[in-house]
């Protein structure tokens, strides 16, 4: 019988926590007074989301004539934004479905936090989608395929922003179905902490009667397992869908089959460095460095070294294919995206995407979290421009050169765009002070107690 | 009504003491409470129920009366009975003509308001092009800037106190002048007569060096026909005859016609000129010069042709010959040389061309003697140009006149100048005096449509009618006459000249020829019935006039206007000798450090007249597709020189005008040429109060003529002003795509289908395609017809309600216009080649744009129209993004009531009202007419019969005056577009894309050598 030699894992909680610690420490921002720090924080997404809401409605009064948009160039910061909104809510569900799947123990640090940021950025991303429109009264409810008397008028099933709006709101729906029922057994923790009357109330209503039953617990793995299993293809196909309103459509530099994973890949990496920029921030701010550590941090790192090595394939296939294809206008767009007019942009994303997060090769930089911030936040811009890129520089040069222009954001597609941030960050900020930030009951699931470290010794 | 009240009022009792206090207050009390009947409140009013149905019944009536129509008619009689002439919702058409190009009209009335104009085009001159100006005269009559009433002293008066005030001024003893533009219409004249008054004519765009070379020549000034469709060959200097000269609309008909590829042979135009024009670009070669050479350079031709012909002429010197030629002018020598030898080839089937306003200098009259000399030389003179028969009764004015004026009114000889027409204050270069000398008048009357700098200072300014508000007649041309027949009563309270010519007779104490405008033109009509001896019964000849429009006295004096035979003049070689004499002594126009510059009217603008009309304002250059402004055109190399670029605003002085513009760069000039448009800056309406600069102070008036041509011109750019210019096309190359094919003449004739490159060979479907089984749509647009003159697009623009933008929205990009005339530079920046390439929604078989849109907002209809459904647009612009024509434009704003929501009156009257007025959020294009495919199939319908290609035309279609565009049902084999379909020629934008456009385009021949074709690549 030959020896099992077990290696050492390192441990996913550090700082020698028991089951108290962990409750005490997670639920210490929400059952405290805010701090100052976080305050001030609030004022400025709030100050931000409300100049971005008010832009909003002088938009409504006055029409989408205040943005940049000409002709060529119909799109513009609205659906940039939009794309990377819903790219940065990729991360959620792949952190929590997919790792999930995987048993890769490590998410449970991040995974709730992920999940809010995803729902967070799917709100920010929905915002735009009907603004963008010429008559938003409208668009927002004749999208939607219902019966209705005008005919037999229904909507166009061949159009791919009619895919995007199925595709959307199932993601936003099952993400948020999913981090709820992820909060379930938490919010029954907070309910059991709680001492003022009304807040165990609230909790309570929330925790749905949770009672730590094994059956309630066996029930919860179950729809948790299946919610996973559902979640995990639409990481796949919303981006990929989103992808298809350029695919689908004939202007050169839209046009192409490497789209859907490309686009998917691309969520992927600037998720990713949304969560990081996240984690940095509130591991520091609640202090939460002992469940958040510098191992969860690594990991994440490592993936966006690697989706970015995978955009930046992408990339490069994208110019081999505009090559070997032999089709001129295709040529022109890839051209000109790196040499035209708007090379300043493509230069920006190239260096962001695929230069910058080369650093994480090292293994000492890609623990270091101050580097972290900074490289995640130079990934978030690169993907930003990624998306101008795309959008911009495909449609201000199509075929005919006789209708080419620049397109220029004015002050108001910058304020929208400022009140997008805004609003996320005023979401995730409620979160951090009402919601456990980290999964307590699967943090403490994951944590080796002294009797298995001991176990594992002997 | 008054009586009835009294006496069917009922007593009123009052209830309390409350109620006879404040009878209001317990009224409104009592009203809350119980609601009455209809009946009883009309009874409370004085009024029964039988009266009040009368009542209402009247004001239905009056208030549709009052609402939506203005009949013109001799007596307004009220519209209780449904005029005969007018069903609400069918379209009337009335022949008129335009007083000013005297060109025939038809004008489209609706429910009594005319909303389209357009050429007659069974005029004889001109046919149905009437250009950009005519197609938006129609925007001019519904402006709501136009003088609303007459005014005395600056204060608005009505006509009775302004005709009893203005009778001091035209008094018996007074002396009277009348300063006009060309006046052709017979009755005017015959009233002016009875003022015993002297008459002086002007024309901005004045052609007096043509008259005068005309006289110098042939001994009477006259302003010949010129028939470029008898010219095999046309070497043009300087005359820009497709841009502004004359009858551009006219003239492009006519030189169309010699490129048509059916008839034997296909003629050449070769193009000297100093500044970019519609001309140039349409000419197989196309040579920069100075304006300076003009004279050596027809010269140089001069001694070449008498030289080719063995004609030797005395006093050519060695001065003139090809080489000494070219060196001065920098031309090629070949080009001299075959230009010449172009024309002897072609003896009376040619022609030497010379005198645009634009590149007009003092030795114009030199120039013009010249080139007659060498058209009478090579038989050209008869056949090529009629000096004798129809001869034009356009552009009689000249500055000359003016000088006469000036030394009356200076003389103190004139006490009461009555004006009408032009705005000499803004016209008139100041070195003639014209300011200073009018405060020698005692009285000035100005009679005209805008409040422009002369009605300012003007004690008497009489609001003139719009044309189509007018009775009036028009003679542009020996013996073609044409009635201006009123389409609606004026909008203002506003009087015709004619009319307040006639009622001003009476008050001059003279008995007026007829009592009104309508008796007078009738009178004319018999007049011109007598004069032809035209046989038959006068209202016959009256109603037969109204209704084609004009009447043609050639024919009953046994001749044909278009191909008889005309008599050539002979040539007094005594011009020749003075234009080598005006040649030895040229002033030099070029210096070290200084530029020329060019002040020449744009096509869009002209001289400016119609300056506060938006949409004229808004239509791009056929050139620079500049909008909204004048700006100086600078060449590639003087840009760089001065680190300029678009935008950057300079300053130009010489020693006598000084202005500040924004820089253009235009390919195609020399360096030391700089070129802006005139007609900016004037006064008088919002629109043209706000917009560009007045270039008017550089024109001067040397020898009698006005100069268009400044020297000694410095440019000092305004340090850190800078602007973006509306411009509506920002690239100019077409970087190697195969969007537009030509070809050249030769290689046609070798395969007609040369210059197309197929880059599909056949389309693979998984589906069936769309059936067709009625009318299927389609257009066919013929390149090599089509000059850029862009009238399709101002006809585009009024036919479907087209929102004007404003200046700053086209800078921004979003410029509304359903058709556009792409224009790209090939070649050398210096001198590139030009194609115009005119684009509309191509309504694709398997569009692009109607699979993306989520709401199914566009869709196909089953006969091939791309439709677009405004009420369900939610404005995704999704479909704009995937159109590969880029067509669809999208409603930024609302763009339609930019005035606190709502559209100023009149402009609403403007309005087609078969076309939707599009609001904000919704997408919009080209929609092939389709309100005039449901007309003629509604006529189809009735009739029982299948429409054809004469029951219908778009309105650009009806507006281009060489019918380069056919539109018609390509299931119907006989028709237009099916036939061009059969066209080898004929080839479709993009195919490779796959997406089977019912818009095809026939390549562009020139006729230039093969080489000469194919020598360039593609230059930004």
């Amino acid at each position: 019988m030959s020896e099992v030699v077990q290696l050492e894992r390192e441990d996913l909680v550090t700082g020698r926590k028991s089951y108290a610690d962990i409750s005490n420490d997670i639920c210490r921002p929400l059952e405290s007074f805010p701090t100052q720090k976080w305050l001030l924080c609030f004022t400025i997404a709030v100050t931000c989301m409300s100049f971005g809401f008010a832009v909003i409605g002088y938009l409504f009064w006055e029409g989408i004539g205040i943005w940049g948009l000409q002709n060529p160039n119909g799109w513009g910061l609205a659906i940039i934004n939009f794309v990377f909104w819903i790219g940065i809510g990729h991360a959620g569900t792949l952190i929590s479905a997919v790792l999930y799947l995987f048993r890769q123990d490590w998410r449970t640090g991040i995974n709730r936090a992920a999940e809010a940021m995803t729902i967070f950025a799917v709100i920010c991303a929905l915002v735009f989608p009907i603004i963008h429109t010429g008559r938003p009264w409208l668009a927002v409810y004749w999208l939607l395929p219902y019966p209705n008397n005008m005919g037999p008028l229904w909507v166009n099933f061949r159009s791919p922003l009619l895919w995007d709006v199925f595709a959307v709101s199932t993601y936003f729906t099952v993400s948020a179905v999913f981090w709820y029922l992820g909060l379930i057994p938490d919010l029954a923790t907070v309910r059991d902490r709680a001492i003022n009357p009304l807040r165990k109330r609230i909790y309570g209503l929330m925790a749905m009667g949770w009672r730590g039953a094994a059956r309630h617990w066996n029930d919860y793995e179950k729809a948790y397992g299946i919610l996973a299993g559902l979640s995990a293809p639409l990481v796949l196909s919303v981006h990929t869908i989103v992808s298809f309103d350029f695919a689908v459509s004939l202007i050169p530099g839209w046009h192409t089959t490497i789209f859907p994973p490309y686009f998917v890949i691309g969520a992927i990496f600037s998720g990713f460095a949304m969560v990081v920029t996240l984690m940095v921030i509130s591991r520091e701010v609640f202090n939460m460095k002992d469940y958040i550590t510098v191992n969860h941090m690594e990991a994440m790192c490592k993936i966006i070294m690697c989706t970015g090595m995978l955009v930046g394939l992408a990339y490069a296939t994208e110019f081999f294919i505009a090559w070997y294809s032999g089709n001129p206008f295709e040529q022109y767009a890839f051209i000109n995206r790196a040499f035209g007019p708007y090379a300043w942009s493509y230069w920006t994303m190239i260096i962001c995407n695929s230069v910058i997060p080369q650093v994480f090769w090292i293994r000492k930089y890609r623990r270091n979290i101050a580097l972290m911030f900074i490289v995640s936040v130079f990934v978030n811009i690169g993907m930003w421009f990624e998306r101008f890129v795309i959008v911009v520089t495909s449609l201000h040069r199509d075929f005919l050169p006789a209708s080419w222009a620049y397109y220029t954001p004015t002050w108001a597609d910058w304020a929208i765009t400022l009140g997008s941030f805004g609003l996320f960050f005023t979401l995730f900020l409620l979160f951090c002070r009402l919601l456990p930030i980290v999964a307590i009951s699967e943090v403490k699931n994951v944590m080796k107690t002294s009797v298995m470290k001991t176990g594992a010794h002997q | 009504m008054q009586e009835q009240k009294q006496n069917t009022a009922p007593k009123k009792y009052w209830l309390s003491l409350n109620e006879y206090k404040t009878p209001a207050l317990s009224n409104a009390h009592t009203k809350g409470e119980f609601l009455e009947l209809p009946e009883k409140m009309a009874d409370e009013l004085g009024v029964n129920r039988r009266n009040f149905l009368k009542l209402m019944g009247a004001t239905t009536v009056l208030g549709s009366l009052a609402g939506c129509t203005r009949r013109p008619v001799q007596k307004i009689v009220p519209y209780v009975n449904k005029p005969e002439e007018i069903t609400p919702g069918v379209p009337n058409y009335y022949s008129s003509a335009d007083p000013i190009t005297g060109q025939g009209l038809i004008v489209t009335t609706r429910e009594g308001r005319p909303i389209k104009v357009d050429g007659n085009p069974e005029f004889p001159e001109g046919g149905k092009g009437i250009g950009l100006t005519g197609q938006a005269t129609i925007l001019d009559l519904y402006d709501p800037d136009r003088l609303r009433m007459p005014k005395f002293k600056g204060e608005n008066v009505p006509w009775e106190i302004f005709d009893r005030e203005i009778k001091g001024a035209l008094d018996e003893g007074q002396e009277i002048a009348f300063l006009t533009r060309t006046t052709h219409s017979p009755s005017i004249k015959r009233v002016m007569e009875r003022f015993r008054a002297s008459h002086y004519q002007f024309d901005p765009l004045g052609m007096e060096h043509m008259h005068r070379g005309q006289q110098e020549s042939y001994g009477r000034a006259v302003l010949p026909r010129y028939r470029f469709d008898r010219a095999k060959v046309i070497i043009s200097i300087d005359a820009d005859f497709l841009d502004t000269m004359i009858t551009p609309e006219e003239f492009s008909r006519q030189f169309i016609s010699t490129r048509s590829l059916d008839g034997d042979g296909y003629s050449k135009l070769f193009m000297f000129e100093s500044a970019m024009t519609l001309t140039g670009m349409n000419a197989d070669k196309r040579v920069s010069i100075h304006p300076e050479d003009h004279l050596h350079l027809a010269l140089a031709i001069a001694k070449e042709v008498s030289r080719l012909i063995d004609r030797n002429i005395d006093g050519l010197g060695e001065s003139f010959s090809i080489a000494n030629v070219a060196k001065r002018s920098e031309v090629e020598e070949d080009l001299i040389k075959e230009a010449a030898q172009q024309l002897v080839r072609n003896p009376g089937q040619s022609l030497l061309m010379a005198g645009g306003v634009g590149a007009k200098t003092e030795y114009a009259v030199a120039v013009q003697n010249v080139v007659n000399f060498v058209n009478s030389a090579l038989g050209n003179e008869g056949t090529v140009i009629d000096g004798k028969e129809m001869t034009s009764n356009l552009y009689q004015g000249s500055v000359e006149q003016v000088e006469r004026l000036v030394t009356a009114m200076n003389a103190g000889s004139i006490d009461t100048l009555v004006v009408h027409g032009v705005d000499p204050l803004y016209d008139l270069p100041s070195s003639l005096g014209f300011e200073e000398a009018l405060r020698k008048v005692k009285n000035l009357v100005f009679v005209g449509t805008y409040f422009n700098k002369t009605a300012r200072k003007a004690q008497y300014v009489a609001a003139e009618s719009h044309a189509l508000e007018s009775w009036g007649d028009v003679n542009p041309s020996n013996y073609l006459y044409a009635i201006v027949q009123p389409t609606i009563s004026p909008v203002w309270n506003t009087r015709s000249f004619l009319d307040s010519l006639i009622v001003w007779t009476g008050i001059a104490g003279n008995s007026p020829p007829e009592e009104n405008s309508y008796e007078m033109v009738r009178n004319t009509w018999r007049r011109v019935k007598d004069e032809a001896s035209a046989p038959g019964d006068f209202e016959d000849f009256w109603v037969k006039g109204l209704h084609e429009g004009f009447f043609d006295g050639a024919k009953n004096q046994n001749k044909d206007r278009n191909s008889g035979l005309i008599k050539a003049r002979n040539f007094s070689s005594g011009a020749l000798k003075r234009a080598v004499s005006t040649a030895g002594s040229l002033r030099p126009y070029r210096a070290e450090g200084t530029y020329t510059l060019l002040v020449k009217p744009s096509i869009a603008l002209r001289d400016g007249t119609q300056s506060n009309n938006a949409h004229l304002q808004e239509i791009p250059d056929p050139v620079t597709k500049m909008t909204w402004e004048n700006t100086v055109s600078l060449s590639p190399k003087t840009a760089e020189a001065l680190n300029v670029k678009d935008g950057d605003f300079v300053n130009l002085k010489n020693s006598n005008a000084a202005i500040e513009l924004p820089v253009y760069v235009q390919p195609g000039l020399r360096s030391d040429i700089i070129v802006t448009n005139m007609g900016y800056g004037r006064v008088g309406g919002r629109i043209t109060d706000e917009i560009g600069g007045s270039a008017q102070s550089f024109l001067n008036t040397i020898d009698r003529i006005v100069t268009h041509v400044a020297s000694g011109v410095k440019i000092t750019p305004v340090v850190g002003k800078s602007r973006a210019l509306a411009n509506t096309q920002e690239h100019h190359a077409t970087e190697g795509r195969d969007v537009s094919f030509e070809t050249s003449y030769e290689e046609y004739l070798n395969a007609p289908e040369s210059g197309i490159v197929h880059h599909l060979k056949e389309i693979t479907n998984l589906w069936n395609g769309h059936e067709y089984k009625g009318y299927r749509w389609g257009m066919v647009i013929d390149l090599n017809k089509c000059t850029g003159c862009t009238s399709c697009v101002m006809a585009c623009n009024v036919e479907n309600n087209i929102p004007v933008v404003g200046r700053d929205e086209v800078v921004r990009g979003r410029e509304m216009h359903w058709i556009r005339i792409d224009r790209y530079y090939r070649g050398d920046a210096e001198n590139p080649e030009v194609i115009n390439h005119p684009m509309v929604c191509q309504h694709c078989e398997d569009a692009p744009c109607e699979t993306v849109c989520p709401v199914l907002a566009t869709v196909h209809n089953d006969e091939g129209l791309n439709q677009m459904v405004y009420n369900r647009c939610v404005g995704t612009r999704y479909c704009a993004n995937n159109c590969p024509y880029k067509v669809r434009r999208f409603n930024f704003y609302e763009y339609n009531q930019p005035m606190n929501g709502k559209m100023e009156y009149p402009i609403p009257l403007s309005k087609n009202p078969e076309v939707t007025i599009r609001s904000r959020g919704v997408m919009e294009k080209c929609s092939f007419c389709t309100q005039r495919i449901e007309y003629a199939k509604n006529i189809g319908k009735r009739e029982g019969r299948r429409i054809g290609d004469n029951d219908l035309q778009t309105a650009c279609q009806a507006a281009c005056p060489t019918d380069a565009i056919m539109f018609g049902d390509m299931n119907n084999g006989s028709s237009m577009v099916a036939q061009q379909g059969k066209n080898p020629r004929s080839f479709v934008v993009l195919e490779e894309l796959g997406i089977k456009p019912s818009v095809s385009y026939l390549t562009k021949i020139w006729n230039r050598t093969p080489s000469e074709e194919h020598g360039d690549s593609s230059h930004h």
